[in-house]
């Protein structure tokens, strides 16, 4: 190769992943000292390309087994805006999806520093104003919600927050912090509305009915034993509510904490996993109707987390926590589990999987970080990219 | 966009190979390298390219030509889609060279400043490098064995960075 000015070899390299560019390194001499030298440059600029991809899913013949294949390339690829900070840890995570747009938030050392929407099939990106106060982006006791206003026909963003640190047991501290912001999209700015949860609220919001939803944390939640509340916002009147959590169908066969229940969008119904039980009730009329219950058998570990509905029939996709992410679709009507085979879009990168509405399955299939220096890096650095069904 | 060859004015440009190649003025000034020699007045009739041979500079020709045909984007905030698209196309069937050649036009468009086109050069190399083995580049780009690391800097090359060839 010629001795090329080294703004267009990092031009090049900008445009690899950073896996690719460091392995680049033992190409030649030449290529070793581009990337040395250009490497300093590429921490403070480098643009890591969010790609979509189109997962379809195919049906072994005999088997009940599902294989999950990416239908093409990707089809969109989007770049950040703006430099990271050098020597910053930053990643990408996707907090939720309203009407085919995801929201997604990068963070630097556990605080979100940025936030957009986009929409992959529009093709369409959306930088939400600067954040008007610090946010926790691991979601334990704030959250933040994409909601649509059909009387105003726009998108809304929630953000409920802690003002400062509350302990968790004084209860009228924790409610004497908490803000909700709004952002309307179109305006430059956040607003403050008077309306507080009655609890701090954690993990990802389901838009549902007008309404955005999320669990209230674990760590305030008002019994350990009797679940975790759900509070709902209504996007369109800026006005929450509490609904008690589901009673049980059966008997708890874990002691386990509630940390892990979670919410689930099932066919634009709000679901609630209840992993204690084994339970998922889905959310009519603001009352809890019992969905299914999982055998012992065939979630062993029960340390599961549904992604959403895999079809109109209501089957859903479920991924195991912890244990290596394996991908299986429950049969609601027969009750059996079959085993999914997720492919990787991409060498090096482990998908993560995100299901923002119906039949559509977002996958990212790793998460953007940037490194101090390649040399030094012995983990994994994952570029963050989507998968639709 | 005028056509007409007789009444627009035109630049010569001579290649290393002492080519000549006469171009619509419009159609040079892709190129902000020239376009500011033109503005400067200090542009004779005929370009001396000493760096770029022919074959380059006919790619190059090609591609502004096509370009400057192309509305502008800042022209008109809704030009056709298909204007774009026909752009696009023509941009990939335009890359489907091979490596020395992407490489001759990478450098004669960093010489003639052209920005498109060291981007959508830039893009073709990263594309045919993406997701490939140091050997598979090392014959992309056919490196020049005297250019290899020595064996010791090269084990010393993949320790540092192993968490890549996993």
């Amino acid at each position: 190769m010629y001795v090329l000015p080294s703004y267009i070899v990092c031009d090049i390299f900008s445009r690899l992943s950073v896996q690719c560019s460091a392995r680049s390194r033992c190409v030649s001499k030449v290529w070793c000292n581009y990337i040395d030298y250009v490497n300093p440059y590429i921490r403070v600029v480098e643009e890591l390309p969010i790609l979509y991809h189109v997962i379809e899913s195919i049906q072994t013949g005999t088997t009940h087994d599902y294989v999950l294949k990416p239908k093409e390339g990707p089809f969109l690829e989007f770049l950040r805006k703006k430099p990271l900070f050098e020597y910053s840890y930053a990643q990408i995570e996707v907090l939720g999806s309203c009407n085919g747009h995801i929201c997604l938030s990068q963070d630097e050392y556990n605080i979100v520093t940025l936030l957009v929407v986009v929409h992959p099939l529009r093709k369409e990106y959306y930088e939400l104003p600067p954040l008007p106060m610090r946010f926790e982006s691991s979601m334990f006791r704030e959250s933040c919600g994409l909601g649509f206003d059909a009387s105003t026909n726009t998108l809304k963003m929630v953000l409920v927050l802690l003002k400062a640190y509350a302990p968790p047991d004084n209860l009228d501290m924790v409610r004497k912090d908490l803000c909700t912001m709004v952002h309307v999209f179109g305006t430059n700015s956040w607003r403050e509305i008077p309306q507080v949860p009655s609890y701090p609220i954690a993990g990802k919001a389901i838009f549902a009915n007008g309404c955005l939803h999320w669990l209230v944390s674990h760590l305030d939640a008002p019994t350990q034993e009797g679940g975790r509340p759900v509070i709902w916002f209504d996007v369109e009147k800026e006005e929450f509510g509490l609904i008690d959590p589901p009673k049980r169908m059966g008997d708890l066969w874990r002691n386990y904490s509630c940390a892990y229940d979670h919410l689930v969008d099932l066919n634009g119904e709000v679901g609630y996993v209840c992993l204690r039980s084994m339970e998922v009730w889905v959310l009519k009329q603001k009352e809890w109707v019992p969905h299914c219950r999982f055998e012992k058998q065939i979630v062993p570990y029960g340390d599961i987390e549904v992604l959403g509905c895999w079809n109109k029939d209501g089957d859903m996709l479920i991924t195991t926590i912890g244990d290596g992410n394996k991908f299986f679709v429950y049969n609601l009507k027969s009750g059996v589990l079959h085993k999914t085979n997720i492919v990787d879009p991409d060498d090096g990168c482990y998908p993560k999987f995100f299901m923002p509405r119906p039949n559509k399955l977002f996958s990212i299939h790793g998460i953007g970080t940037n490194s101090f220096t390649m040399k030094e890096s012995r983990f994994k650095i994952k570029l963050p990219a989507f998968t639709i069904l | 966009m005028s056509t007409s060859s007789s009444s627009s004015k035109k630049i010569v440009l001579k290649s290393a190979d002492n080519e000549t190649f006469e171009i619509d003025e419009i159609v040079a000034l892709e190129s902000q390298a020239i376009k500011n020699m033109i503005e400067d007045e200090c542009a004779d009739n005929v370009i001396p390219l000493g760096n770029i041979d022919s074959k380059t500079l006919s790619k190059i020709i090609e591609y502004c030509k096509k370009h400057a045909e192309s509305p502008k984007k800042d022209d008109n905030a809704d030009i056709d889609e298909k204007a774009v698209e026909d752009l696009k196309s023509f941009d990939a069937e335009f890359a489907k060279v091979d490596m020395p050649l992407i490489q001759d036009i990478l450098m004669a468009a960093n010489f003639l400043n052209i920005d498109n086109l060291i981007g959508l050069m830039c893009r073709t190399i990263a594309d045919r490098i993406k997701g490939k083995t140091p050997e598979e580049i090392r014959k992309i780009l056919n490196i020049n064995k005297n250019d290899l690391l020595s064996p010791e800097q090269e084990a010393k090359a993949r320790e540092e960075n192993s968490w890549a060839f996993d």
